[in-house]
């Protein structure tokens, strides 16, 4: 269970960047109470555990990550637990939303809507469970969809920790997730010693990862590796890649004097993603705060 | 269940699939506004980072240099955190290596001379040290070149000057030099990095 200073320590963080970073807080205030629900039922929740033992460190060291190697969703999941509890979060900080998701509550608890039934892949391998509610019920699917994925992030964090804590340390060198496998939303570089950090913000991990190659392409580029910063403020940054034309928010040689938390962060440089957007980049990958026209 | 990377993918991106941000029902125009500032004062900077090698001593430490795309000057020298000798770290020397650009405001930038028993240093140009240094090394040199040892073996050197190296020079720069040293018959050659 979170303990309460586990909480006050995500509120503090959250506060601290409605302050810095007055331009987003409207941003940030909607999105607070769902990242506080995120982390309390993250650690609260309990589901079955995986066997770990079938992921294979060999394979993780070639690049497969573990979602490519076991189920992390399973249907013992308590996903109506969780969904039911998101879906108060997102009421709260996102009033405008209410309508949609009381009916989206509603027909869960009445059980027409399994929300396992979102996580399981279609045959042809693309999710449409969003689409097809829609239809049948009458929801609307981008707000089920987002609802949904807030669900996942939940699922998803308690599994990294419980792999991470099962493996113990494990060779990963590319630039997806070693969990979920998808791309990072912010990247960290320590300020001693300047080590790269890519955090996922489907599942939380975090990773190292060289500074010289691009995350999505991973091309190497040693000379000329391009970067926006905003003046009088270097840590706010986004790299580049000529190649992909991608980028990465980056918080550049953020120092350790507060706790921080990786989607915080993210949210709070949601005009670095306007600015990069404008320019032409794409994010490496989307969630809920980055897309945004 | 059976989730395939591509419908994990699928579902992990769901929101970036159809969901904008704006749909959520958030105001953006604070943020669209301070974008839009910070790009019309010119706030927003580019920038390009190469890795290169610190030039001090042996050790060969890698480093990490920011210059400004606009003025194609360095405004950051970091340790390379990926670089297998130092992995980010850097000895004082390095760490201190930023002070060797233009950035440094007490860098000299011109030829200063004080001529002997003067109190003033003086602005001259390139052309007068080159020619100064020249012929006070040839007449030095000169007047104490050594032909033969007190036992009469060739030996052909110079011990009055003494030649000692920079770190900050290339390895071409340094064939250079000792080249020059040889040929002048020096032979107190030393080098800064180990001091």
């Amino acid at each position: 269970m979170a303990t309460n200073e586990e909480l006050t320590e995500i509120k503090n963080i959250i506060a601290r960047a409605v302050e810095q970073n007055p331009e987003n807080s409207e941003i940030i205030k909607a999105f607070a109470p769902v990242i506080i629900k995120q982390r309390q039922l993250a650690a609260q929740s309990s589901l079955k555990k995986l066997d770990c033992s079938l992921i294979d460190k060999e394979k993780l060291k070639a690049g497969v990550p573990a979602s490519r190697q076991i189920n992390l969703f399973m249907p013992e999941d308590s996903l109506k637990e969780i969904t039911l509890a998101m879906a108060n979060a997102v009421k709260e900080g996102m009033p405008q939303l209410s309508e949609n998701i009381d009916k989206i509550s509603t027909l869960i608890g009445e059980g027409k809507i399994n929300p396992a039934d979102y996580f399981k892949s279609a045959a042809d391998g693309e999710n449409k469970a969003a689409g097809s509610w829609a239809k049948k019920l009458e929801i609307s699917p981008s707000n089920t969809s987002f609802l949904m994925s807030l669900v996942g992030r939940v699922v998803l964090e308690i599994r990294a920790r419980e792999i991470t804590a099962a493996l113990g340390a494990f060779d990963w060198q590319k630039g997806y997730c070693p969990i979920c496998g998808e791309f990072p939303s912010i990247a960290l570089i320590e300020e001693e010693g300047g080590k790269r950090f890519l955090h996922c913000s489907s599942c939380g991990q975090d990773w190292r990862f060289t500074r010289v190659s691009c995350p999505y392409c991973e091309k190497e580029e040693r000379k000329d590796m391009e970067y926006f910063y905003v003046e009088n403020k270097t840590q706010e940054a986004a790299f580049v890649c000529d190649k992909c034309k991608k980028y990465l928010v980056t918080l550049y040689r953020a120092g350790k004097i507060f706790a921080r938390d990786m989607d915080v962060s993210a949210i709070s440089l949601i005009h670095m993603d306007m600015l990069m957007q404008q320019k032409g980049y794409e994010p490496m990958t989307s969630c809920v705060w980055n897309v945004l026209c | 269940m059976q989730i395939t990377r591509r419908g994990f993918l699928t579902l992990s991106g769901a929101v970036g699939g159809g969901i904008a941000l704006s749909s959520l029902g958030l105001n953006l125009k604070p943020t669209q506004a301070y974008a839009e500032e910070l790009d019309k004062m010119g706030r927003m900077k580019v920038a390009k980072q190469s890795t290169t090698i610190c030039a001090y001593c042996s050790c060969g430490c890698g480093l990490v240099c920011s210059v400004d795309k606009a003025t194609g000057k360095i405004f950051n020298i970091e340790g390379d955190a990926d670089h297998p000798i130092n992995e980010g770290s850097l000895c004082a020397k390095g760490a201190g290596f930023f002070d060797l650009t233009e950035a440094n405001k007490h860098r000299l930038t011109k030829v200063l001379y004080r001529a002997p028993y003067a109190t003033e240093w003086e602005e001259k140009d390139w052309d007068f040290a080159i020619s100064r240094i020249a012929r006070l090394i040839k007449k030095t040199r000169d007047k104490d070149f050594i032909t033969k040892n007190a036992k009469g073996e060739l030996v052909n050197r110079c011990e009055s000057i003494g030649h000692y190296g920079s770190s900050n020079v290339d390895n071409e720069e340094c064939w250079l030099m000792v080249a020059k040293s040889r040929a002048l018959g020096m032979v107190y050659i030393d080098h800064q990095a180990r001091v």
